[in-house]
C-alpha cells in the first residue's frame, strides 16, 4: 500500500481503528473525564485530517496525533477547569476480568496521586507506563528534550512510589 | 530507564487496569467526520478565500464555492444542463409547474446555517416558527413558486417563466435549482437567473428558501456569500456580454424596496466591474445583495444574480486589543471592567459596568427574584471577537438554571436576544433531562470560538440524547447557526465550560 495515494478520509479511518481507543485513554488520564477526552481526541483527528497532505506517513501521523492530544488536553485543563465538576465520580467501575487482581482501592489511590502530579510529570508517566512509548517518542510528543523526560519521569515515579508503598 | 523495577511493573498494571474502565462511546469516527465536514464548511466561508470565479457559468460556479465539495460534484453531474441555455419557448409560461416536488430528505439532514438563506426565511428558526404555526401557504412547499415569488421580492415580476427545475443535492441537503426566464421583446424566452433553494427543516411541510441566485453572464464575486458587511459596501463582479450597465442594490426581506441608494457600474465584455453601494440597515441581519442588467429594449431584467450578506447596522467599532479578549474586558481595551448586577425584586435586574474605555453604563433585563439570582457568572469572550461577554444567572428552577448574556454593541451594553426575546441559556438537569452551554474552541485550522448549547433527555438517567446547537453572536442577537444530534452516555460529561465561567450548578 502506498502512503501517498491514501486520502485523508481513508487515513483517518484506519488511524481511528488503530489508535482512537488508546488515545482516548491517554487523554482520560490527563483530563479525568471520558467525554472531554473523546472530544479532544476527535479534534486531534480533525486537525490531522487538515494536515494530511503534508504528513502522509502513518508513522508520523500517529506521533502527530499523540502530540495533538497531549497539547489539547493540557489547554483543555487550563481553560476548562469547570469540566471537573461534571466529571463522573471515580466509583467502582467494573474492572475487566484480567485486571481483577488489581484492587479497586489501589487503582483509585494511584489515579488520585497521578492527578496530583504536576502536568508534565503526569504526561510523562502516562505516556511511558500506559502508552509504552520510548523516551524519544515522549520527548517528541511533549516537545521537550529526552533529558527533561528522564527527570520528569523519575520525579513523578518517586511521588507515586510514596503513595503506593504507603498502601502496601 | 533500565533495570527491572517491580514498582514500575505494578504501576503499568494499575494504569492498564484503570484504562480498561475507559470505554469510548463508539461513535467517534462519525463524530470526527461530522467535525471535518463542519470545519471544511467554515474554511470555505472564511473571508479572503472566498470566490475564485471563472464565471462563465457565474451562478453555478459561485454556488460551488459556497457549498464546497459536494456541490462541485453536483455541478459536474449537472454540467451539460448548465452549459446549454434552456431551449426557447418550449417551456410552460407562468404558474405552477409540473415540478416533481422533492421527496422529504431521509437520514440525517445538515441544517442550513443561519444567514445562508436569504428569502423568504433567513434562518431555520424563522422557517420552523412558520412551519409550527401552520402558517406556511402551499407555495412555500413548491420550489418553482418560491423562486417565482423571489423575483417579486426583487421587483422583477416580468421574470415569470420556469424554464427548468432540477433536483440538486448540496451540503445543505436536498434542494432544487430553478431556471427562470422571461419573454423578450422579440418573442423568445430567455433565461434570466438560476435560483438555488433548499428546504429549511425536515418533513413534508418544510418550506423552501432561496440560498443564492446566479446568472449565465453576470456574477458577483465580492463580498463573499454570507460575508458580514457594512455600509458603504464595495461590490465586485464579472460580466461576459456586450457593454452593459450593472445595477447593484441591497434588500432586506422585511422591506419592499431596496434599503440602498442607487448604484451602478459599467461592465465591459468579459471585464470585471466594481461599484460601491451605501445602505441603511434598520436592524442587523441577513440582507440580499442583488446585481442585475436590463435588456437593451428596456422592458425588464436581462440577468440577475443575488447572494446573502450579513448586514450590520451602525458603524465599525473600535479595534479590540486582543482576540479573544482577556477575562473581564468588555470594551476590548485590554483593561478589565467592573461589573455588578442587582435585582430590583420586580422581575428585573440591572447590570452596571464601569467600562475603562467608555465610562459607566447600565442595562436592565428580566430576572427572577429567586435566592441566588441575579448573579454574574463570569465575563469571558465567548466568540473570541475581542470583547468579553457578561453571563448573568437570571433564573433558577429546581434543577435548571438560566443565563442571559450582555455584550457591547456599537459601544453600548445590550442584552442579547434570541428570536426576538432575551436569550436564556439553560444549564443543569436531573434524571430526565440535562442542559448545558459553553463555548468551543474551533479547530486550529480556523481559530476562534463558538457559543453552543446542548439539551438532552433520558429515559434511564444514564444516556442523554439530544442535540447541540451552535450560535453566532451577531450584534445584539444570538443566531442559531447549526444544530446536530449529540448523545451523552454514562460516564461522559455534558459539553460545557467557557473559560473562567462559573455555573451556580
Amino acid at each position: 500500500m502506498q502512503a501517498s495515494v491514501v486520502s485523508a478520509d481513508e487515513a483517518i479511518t484506519s488511524l481511528y481503528a488503530a489508535h482512537y481507543r488508546s488515545l482516548v485513554r491517554i487523554a482520560a488520564f490527563l483530563l479525568h473525564d471520558v467525554g472531554t477526552a473523546e472530544e479532544v481526541v476527535q479534534d486531534a483527528f480533525v486537525e490531522l485530517h487538515g494536515h494530511w497532505r503534508r504528513l502522509r506517513d502513518p508513522e508520523r501521523a500517529a506521533a502527530y496525533l499523540r502530540q495533538a492530544v497531549v497539547n489539547r488536553s493540557r489547554s483543555r485543563l487550563r481553560h476548562q477547569k469547570v469540566v471537573d465538576r461534571h466529571a463522573p465520580t471515580p466509583g467502582p467501575a467494573a474492572p475487566s476480568a484480567e485486571y481483577g487482581a488489581i484492587g479497586a482501592l489501589e487503582r483509585a489511590e494511584v489515579v488520585t496521586a497521578l492527578r496530583a502530579l504536576p502536568v508534565r510529570q503526569r504526561e510523562v508517566i502516562v505516556l511511558r507506563y500506559y502508552a509504552d512509548l520510548s523516551e524519544a517518542q515522549i520527548a517528541q510528543a511533549l516537545g521537550i528534550s529526552a533529558g527533561a523526560v528522564k527527570s520528569h519521569a523519575s520525579r513523578g515515579l518517586a511521588a507515586l512510589r510514596t503513595t503506593l508503598e504507603r498502601l502496601s | 530507564m533500565s533495570g527491572y523495577d517491580p514498582f514500575e511493573d505494578r504501576l503499568r498494571q494499575v494504569l492498564l487496569a484503570e484504562a480498561a474502565t475507559v470505554t469510548p462511546a463508539g461513535d467517534g469516527l462519525s463524530q470526527i467526520r461530522a467535525k471535518v465536514a463542519r470545519r471544511d464548511r467554515l474554511r470555505w466561508l472564511r473571508p479572503g478565500l472566498a470566490v475564485a470565479t471563472a464565471a462563465v457559468l457565474a451562478g453555478a460556479a459561485v454556488f460551488a464555492v459556497f457549498l464546497g465539495d459536494s456541490a462541485s460534484r453536483t455541478l459536474t453531474q449537472d454540467r451539460h444542463t448548465a452549459t446549454q441555455p434552456p431551449g426557447p419557448a418550449t417551456s410552460p409560461p407562468t404558474g405552477p409547474t409540473s415540478s416533481p416536488s422533492a421527496a422529504p430528505p431521509s437520514g440525517p439532514v445538515p441544517v442550513a446555517r443561519t444567514g445562508y438563506t436569504m428569502w423568504p426565511y433567513t434562518s431555520l428558526g424563522q422557517a420552523q416558527a412558520a412551519q409550527r404555526s401552520g402558517g406556511g401557504q402551499a407555495w412555500h412547499r413548491d420550489s418553482a413558486q418560491t423562486a417565482l415569488r423571489f423575483m417579486g421580492y426583487l421587483q422583477a415580476p416580468e421574470v415569470n417563466m420556469v424554464l427548468a427545475n432540477e433536483r440538486e443535492t448540496t451540503s445543505l441537503g436536498a434542494g432544487r435549482k430553478v431556471t427562470l426566464g422571461r419573454k423578450m421583446a422579440n418573442g423568445t424566452a430567455e433565461p434570466v437567473t438560476v435560483v438555488h433553494l433548499v428546504r429549511l427543516g425536515s418533513g413534508a411541510t418544510a418550506p423552501y428558501a432561496v440560498t443564492v441566485a446566479g446568472a449565465y453572464r453576470l456574477a458577483i464575486t465580492a463580498p463573499g456569500i454570507a460575508a458580514p458587511v457594512r455600509s458603504p459596501l464595495v461590490v465586485r463582479g464579472t460580466i461576459t456580454g456586450v457593454d452593459e450597465s450593472v445595477r447593484v442594490e441591497v434588500r432586506m426581506p422585511s422591506a419592499v424596496t431596496p434599503i440602498s441608494a442607487p448604484a451602478a457600474a459599467m461592465g465591459g465584455t468579459a471585464k470585471p466591474w466594481q461599484t460601491s453601494v451605501s445602505f441603511t440597515a434598520p436592524v442587523s441581519g441577513t440582507g440580499t445583495l442583488v446585481a442585475r442588467t436590463d435588456s437593451a429594449a428596456g422592458d425588464g431584467a436581462a440577468q440577475i444574480a443575488a447572494r446573502p450578506v450579513l448586514l450590520s447596522a451602525g458603524r465599525a467599532p473600535a479595534t479590540p486589543v486582543a482576540k479573544p479578549a482577556a477575562d473581564g474586558d468588555i470594551d476590548g481595551d485590554g483593561r478589565p471592567d467592573q461589573v455588578t448586577v442587582t435585582g430590583t425584586g420586580t422581575g428585573t435586574a440591572t447590570l452596571t459596568a464601569a467600562l475603562s474605555r467608555l465610562g459607566r453604563q447600565g442595562v436592565s433585563m428580566q430576572a427572577t427574584s429567586t435566592p441566588g439570582v441575579p448573579a454574574v457568572m463570569g465575563v469571558v469572550d465567548a466568540d473570541a471577537d475581542g470583547y468579553a461577554e457578561v453571563f448573568v444567572h437570571v433564573d433558577s428552577g429546581a434543577s435548571t438554571g438560566f443565563a442571559s448574556v450582555v455584550r457591547l454593541v456599537n459601544d453600548r451594553l445590550v442584552v442579547v436576544t434570541l428570536n426576538g426575546s432575551q436569550a436564556r441559556l439553560a444549564y443543569g438537569g436531573s434524571v430526565g433531562h440535562q442542559d448545558s452551554f459553553g463555548c468551543a474552541e474551533l479547530a486550529a485550522a480556523n481559530p476562534g470560538r463558538e457559543l453552543f448549547s446542548w439539551t438532552g433527555t433520558s429515559g434511564d438517567g444514564l444516556t442523554y440524547s439530544g442535540s447541540e446547537t451552535v450560535y453566532r453572536l451577531s450584534g445584539g442577537s444570538l443566531m442559531a447557526l447549526t444544530s446536530y444530534p449529540r448523545t451523552v452516555g454514562p460516564g461522559q460529561a455534558a459539553p460545557t465550560g467557557c473559560g473562567s465561567l462559573k455555573y451556580p450548578y
